[in-house]
């Protein structure tokens, strides 16, 4: 029987094993005697075993049985440690191995009889295989596994959906149509008004809701819970802490909260870099945490907030913290700034002088963080998602990145503005408010444009000046400005002319407008204007 | 891209130069297009087009080379690469020729670098798409 038609749906399974089978490893690590965790490893391993076997892959197939029958000791009551945890987290990588080799053409690899040596020969009561012994890791003896919280993990019953597997590229393709739909309906919409038409206008409306309702269900369809990444970061948490010889609890609450799938697809790496850098750079060793007056077990969380239409997530450690001024003299040093200029930053400034191409202040190059080429990489990719990314630290306390992000990338509403000869689109997400001031409400202080908010002074800065382009002639006795909010510090932007608000297809920038900073996208209006959208927030930062 | 006998090369002409560039980089021959403005934009980026719904840069390539800006342009020349959207703006557009209708090469002779191929008819600078992207990109990043 050719059973290669099923080869797609056979890789797409197994690998949900996998990822089950790593989290539920670090699950039984923290737990060891849960019975629901160990039947669920062993479920997985069958159904891991079944798989191959009947799709003809002899090694995957005796690999997962080894791990089967070592889990079914287990359940019988066999006694474990923690080389039972290293013992399976080897076979998961080495079935994953297996498993893209498969997908590129090959038949699972050359099998791994050492390892089912290993499984099979698993016996703490021997020493056999026992804390970690045959991998010949010390530190691993000598540092405790990381305590991972997986509240969600256990206990849960799974609820039968009717569900069909769908290609990524069929998702864009419907998306980016329903975006040109909105574009359309603006055109129409245009239409209409000059041909004050009254049944025409109604089917307008009529149109205009459904292609809402059609861009909504299309929406859902893309979000994706943000544990779709989150779940590999617990064993890359695990193995880290062991490679370090440092003790870490970590925990993750929130990442049930779904993004599109645009966003989380560029989300993970920064991520996992940040989380790295925190076990690398933030959280000390149990000496030096003791020698601080600290719990010797040091502290990552990843917690996730939603914001109406943006996600807040903060990457969080109780280490050393980061010293603005040390960064800042790093910075000096390494060529990054000149002394005079470091001189005139404030400390948040300084903070994301870490973000600067090639800059590293870790005494040696370690390989859990790498030479200082990620937190450019991290910030860049935030920005193209037009987030921003923020650190509050304090030094011998933590430090917490916080990445603020919008849900998703692709039809947003936006402010329409005139700056000089242009149309730009601000994102709602990033305007508080608009208003016109007078001349007069308008103050110079240290030669800077203030006016007065709810008692608060707002400082003043236009869009031309922030773009670097020529602003339009100023009009009137009033100026028009939108206030945007950064880090809870107001600032009106002011505008030749306040357009309106309009819901508009973002097009994504190609080569080479995206070297261009202070651009997130573009949009074709009703008219077929191209206008650019405009992210303020990264352009004020 | 090699060049042999095989390749094929698109001459046009713009900023009165003429130039060559590999069929493979071709997507499309279009009219002139309305075109918006970019902020920030250097000013060998004239704009940017709708085409069909895609948004593709305008790029005066004889203002980049120094030569000074298109003075009439008849057509866009829409770059196909991956993960990018460009078009030249060209004045005159000549006539396909093949590899085996070269002459000679002479490295790095022509505007800008370019390398120049020797036609039977005169001359054409060889655009590499590729390396013009990379270099305008630094460009706009400094």
């Amino acid at each position: 029987m050719d059973m290669s038609q099923y080869l797609d749906l056979f890789i797409s399974e197994v690998r949900e094993h996998l990822k089950s089978i790593s989290k539920l490893v670090i699950v039984l690590e923290a737990e060891p005697k849960d019975r629901a965790t160990i039947d669920e490893l062993f479920r997985s391993a069958h159904s891991v075993k079944g798989m191959a076997a009947s799709m003809g892959f002899k090694q995957a197939a005796e690999l997962a049985h080894g791990m089967e029958n070592l889990m079914d000791r287990v359940r019988q009551g066999l006694e474990i440690d923690s080389g039972l945890f290293d013992i399976l987290l080897a076979g998961e990588s080495a079935l994953s191995a297996m498993v893209d080799d498969i997908e590129n053409g090959g038949s699972g690899g050359t099998g791994s009889a050492d390892l089912l040596a290993r499984i099979a020969a698993y016996d703490p009561s021997t020493g056999t295989e026992s804390d970690g012994a045959s991998a010949g890791k010390d530190e691993g003896r000598a540092s405790r596994s990381p305590d991972i919280e997986q509240p969600a993990a256990k206990g849960e019953t799974s609820v039968v959906q009717q569900t069909v597997k769908i290609r990524t590229t069929v998702l864009d393709r419907l998306l980016k149509t329903t975006g040109e739909l909105v574009t359309v309906k603006h055109r129409l919409s245009i239409t209409s008004k000059s041909l004050r038409n009254r049944d025409f206008y109604e089917a307008m409306e009529a149109l205009g809701k459904t292609i809402r309702e059609l861009h909504d269900q299309v929406m859902a369809v893309r979000l994706i819970p943000l544990s779709m990444i989150t779940e590999r970061f617990p064993r890359m948490i695990r193995d880290l802490a062991r490679e370090s010889g440092k003790q870490i609890t970590f925990s993750m609450s929130g990442v049930e909260i779904e993004l599109d799938r645009s966003i989380l697809e560029l989300l993970g790496d920064p991520l996992a870099h940040i989380l790295r850098n925190s076990l690398d750079h933030g959280i000390e060793t149990p000496s030096e945490r003791q020698a601080a007056g600290k719990v010797s077990t040091g502290r990552v969380s990843i917690s996730v907030f939603r914001d109406k239409d943006q996600v807040e997530i903060r990457v969080e450690d109780d280490g050393r913290g980061i010293d603005p001024e040390k960064i800042a003299s790093a910075a000096v040093a390494k060529g990054v700034i000149q002394k005079e200029k470091a001189s005139t930053l404030s400390a948040d400034e300084k903070l994301l002088l870490i973000c600067h191409p090639g800059f590293s202040t870790a005494a040696k190059v370690t390989g859990i963080s790498g030479r200082g080429v990620g937190m450019d990489v991290v910030r860049t990719t935030i920005q193209s998602l037009s987030g921003i990314m923020s650190i509050e630290t304090e030094p011998g306390k933590g430090s917490t990145f916080v990445l603020r992000l919008p849900l998703t990338v692709a039809i947003i509403n936006v402010l329409l503005v005139t700056a000089g000869k242009f149309t730009l689109a601000v994102p709602l997400t990033a305007v508080g408010r608009t208003m016109e001031l007078k001349s007069e409400e308008i103050a110079l202080i240290d030669n800077e444009e203030v006016f007065f908010l709810d008692d608060a002074m707002v400082p003043v800065v236009s869009l031309s000046r922030l773009l670097n382009i020529e602003s339009g002639p100023h009009k009137g006795e009033t100026s028009s400005l939108f206030i945007t909010e950064i880090k809870g510090r107001r600032l009106g932007v002011k505008v030749d002319r306040l357009l309106g608000n309009q819901e508009v297809f973002v097009k994504p920038l190609a080569r080479p407008l995206s070297a261009f900073a202070g651009l997130s996208g573009a949009t074709v209006l009703g008219d077929g204007e191209v206008v650019f959208i405009v992210d303020i927030l990264n352009k004020v930062l | 891209m090699m060049n042999s006998a095989a390749t094929r090369y698109m001459l046009f002409s713009t900023g009165g130069l003429r130039y060559a560039v590999n069929v493979d980089y071709l997507d499309e021959i279009s009219e002139l297009l309305p075109e918006y403005p970019i902020p920030q934009s250097p000013r060998f980026l004239r704009g940017v087009v709708n085409i069909h719904g895609k948004l593709a840069v305008v790029f005066d390539l004889s203002m980049y080379v120094g030569t000074g800006p298109v003075k009439k342009g008849c057509n866009l020349l829409l770059l196909k690469m991956p993960e990018t959207s460009l078009s030249i703006v060209v004045e005159q557009m000549e006539r396909m020729i093949s590899g085996d209708e070269i002459v000679s090469v002479e490295q790095a002779s022509g505007a800008a670098g370019l390398t120049t191929f020797i036609l039977l008819d005169g001359k054409a600078e060889l655009l590499d798409p590729e390396q013009l992207i990379d270099s305008m990109e630094k460009s706009l990043v400094a």
